[in-house]
């Protein structure tokens, strides 16, 4: 086998493949999976079209399509990652497939690193089910693909990162429940944890670095708050919001409906706290996406989240195989794989 | 040749072995014996690879299971207790994704895949769903499995255990058919009629420790025998005149509507006494086995008797 044959090589991820694909369940979860988007696009064209007839605000409308198939799109890939993964290795180990696994050429990394892709390839495979969808209203909205991309990315990026919480937590513990249970707490805590530390920091008057200039000035609580009359004065949010995938892609998304933004009167539609972003209800005023002072000064507070995000994931992940490793005995020195 | 010195490991405070040292000759079929907690399968997967010893080694083949464990952990077949398998996968599959895991080229699985389906007795079953798959049915899946490398060394952890009377009669046919084939076997068992009949070495475990080891001669000090108890309708005292002079048997006693005869343990007495009972007109109800000098020794070493039956 050639040398980067035998680095990709992994039969796990082959047969994960062929029985998940076998499964009621998949054909359910992906049926259930289109017809919430499809739920939400039609509700989302319906409220937008009770705003305005006119033929104008199509764009309009498209954006709030978007916006809210973003959100349904990221939320339920979310509540997905760790139910999928994080039963993953536990479950082999309850099923004591592990130690037939672990008897053969397959390495400790190499389980780790199938299982997760093997649990990530199936949500790829709904990302890409739902493209069609996707495109149709981002052709109706006018949106840019790159746009469509980074957003996109930076969900899948956040699915990666819950994945590999929840594979170490499938590595370290005795059965699937109990890994599953830590996996949903670490990912609300992922979620949720830098905004709730971000405002108690803010109310303590701890003001930082997120956007010096129109980001300040605009809201900082109303990141959590949404609908939040935009106050007068108020400090910028602390960069650790910036660590939550919440506020990096809701900024994402709040860029996009602002570029297509013509005048004040639409509102963002996001729902859920984490993903209003008060730019929202501010088009066209301020720059709101980028941390505006600081040592990261001028960095969208996506890429913020992307480096924290891949620096989190690699450690996961390595602890991981770390915990698998210490499951057989190992040599000091590793002998290669071919012998 | 699996040598073991001075293995101990501990699972907290507990002691899953404490100091068990033996010797298995290359070719031998060992037989593991102990009660409940013994240390079998702690003794096991520490030979598979699968588990660290707190203390001492094991070698197999000379290979150290310290230094080389990745070459060890492919030379042994290992056949858990308890048989994982996955859902959704026929057994051809199944043992496809175990040879992929193990490297083998894909143009040669398909081949390998039906050779040892046959070799376990389950040709037609290729394409039959693995969850559809009787008890013994998967216990040959999973010895099929551990054969893929086509190891010189097996570790069957109770093979025998929830085999109905037929089943075991085969595994037992197997497990010589694998010895004919040149592997070293290791069988463990806490019933020792069972293993008697298949093994060539003995080993008692109990407590973490090997108590005694050997051959069925140096095990008995070449005096073993085993009892068998033959219930007979009719007059016991003609079954027993039918059964003196029979090449094999030690003793005879007649009982109540039975007579206890010991043989020897080697020797394959039972048909020539069924013969005899048969050519004298008596009728024989069962053949029970009641005890041999090997569970004697067994008894002897751990002051406790084995369990009679599963
Ligand atoms: N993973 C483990 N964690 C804690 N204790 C263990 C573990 N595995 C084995 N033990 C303990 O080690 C001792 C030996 O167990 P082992 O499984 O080797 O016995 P065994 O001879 O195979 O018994 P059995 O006939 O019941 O299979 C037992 O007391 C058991 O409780
Ligand atoms: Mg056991």
């Amino acid at each position: 086998m050639t040398r980067m044959g035998s680095l990709v090589w992994n039969p796990i991820v082959a047969r994960e493949a062929r029985t998940r694909m076998r499964s009621k369940r998949a054909a359910f979860i992906l049926f259930c999976w289109l017809a919430a988007l499809g739920v939400v696009a039609i509700l989302a064209y319906a409220s937008a079209g009770n705003q305005s007839a006119s033929v104008t605000v199509l764009a309009h409308s498209g954006v709030t399509v978007f916006d809210s198939l973003v959100a349904v799109v990221v939320a339920l890939l979310l509540l997905l990652v760790p139910g999928l993964v994080a039963g993953s290795i536990a479950g082999e180990r309850e099923r004591q497939t592990l130690d037939l696994l672990l008897c053969t050429r397959v390495r400790p990394w190499r389980v780790v690193i199938g299982k997760l892709a093997a649990s990530l390839a199936f949500m790829g495979f709904l990302l890409v089910a739902s493209l069609p969808i996707l495109s149709v209203v981002a052709l109706l909205g006018g949106i840019a693909w790159s746009d469509i991309l980074i957003v996109v990315g930076l969900g899948a990026l956040t699915a990666v990162t819950i994945g590999s919480m929840s594979i170490l937590f499938s590595a370290i513990s005795k059965g699937p429940t109990g890994a599953i249970v830590c996996s949903y707490v670490a990912m609300f805590i992922l979620l949720v944890g830098p905004l709730v530390l971000g405002s108690y920091l803010l109310a303590q008057g701890f003001a930082s670095g997120v956007n010096g200039g129109g980001y300040s000035s605009s809201s900082g609580s109303g990141l959590i708050a949404g609908p939040a009359i935009v106050p007068q004065q108020s400090a910028a949010p602390p960069l650790i919001m910036a660590l939550s995938p919440g506020v990096a892609i809701g900024s994402e998304v709040a860029s996009i409906s602002l570029q297509n933004c013509t005048s004040g009167l639409l509102p963002n539609t996001f729902g859920g706290g984490s993903f209003s972003s008060p730019s929202g209800y501010n088009c066209g005023a301020v720059t709101f996406d980028r941390i505006g002072s600081g040592p990261l000064n001028g960095w969208h507070i996506w890429q913020v989240f992307v480096v924290f995000a891949i620096a989190l994931s690699s450690v996961c992940i390595s602890l991981a195989i770390v915990a698998l490793r210490g499951r057989v005995p190992w040599p000091r020195r590793a002998l290669p794989e071919g012998t | 040749m699996i040598t073991g010195t001075h293995l101990a490991r501990a699972f907290g405070e507990r002691m899953a072995l404490s100091d068990c040292s033996f010797q298995i000759d290359t070719g031998a079929v060992f037989g593991l014996v102990g009660p409940n907690g013994a240390g079998k399968t702690t003794t096991l997967r520490i030979l598979a690879g699968l588990l660290q010893p707190t203390s001492g080694t094991a070698s197999v083949d000379g290979l150290d299971i310290l230094t080389h464990p990745q070459v060890v952990r492919e030379r042994v077949g290992w056949m858990p207790d308890f048989f994982g398998v996955y859902d959704r996968m026929t057994a051809r599959e199944y043992l496809t994704f175990y040879a992929s895991c193990y490297r083998i080229p894909r143009a040669r699985i398909g081949r390998l895949a039906a050779d040892l389906m046959d070799l376990v007795g389950l040709p037609d079953r290729m394409d039959t769903p693995v969850e559809a798959l009787s008890r013994g049915m998967k216990q040959r899946l999973c010895l099929a499995r551990a054969l893929i490398p086509d190891p010189p060394v097996l570790l069957l952890d109770e093979p025998a255990s929830g085999l109905d009377p037929r089943a075991r009669v085969e595994l037992r046919e197997l497990v010589r058919e694998l010895h004919n084939m040149g592997k070293t076997m290791v069988v463990s068992s806490h019933i020792l009629p069972e293993l008697a009949e298949m093994c060539t070495s003995f080993g008692f475990i109990d407590g973490g420790r090997m108590v005694a080891q050997g051959t069925l001669e140096e095990l008995t000090g070449g005096r073993d025998r085993s009892t068998l108890r033959i219930n007979v309708a009719g007059d016991v005292h003609a079954a027993a005149v039918a059964l003196d002079g029979i090449p094999g048997v030690i003793a005879v006693r007649p009982g109540d509507a039975y007579v206890e005869v010991d043989v020897h343990a080697g020797a394959e007495a039972t048909s020539a006494i069924l013969q005899a009972l048969l050519a004298a007109g008596i009728t024989v109800t069962a053949v029970n086995p009641v005890g041999s000098s090997l569970e004697d020794v067994f008894l002897r070493v751990t002051g406790q008797p084995l369990e009679q039956t599963a």
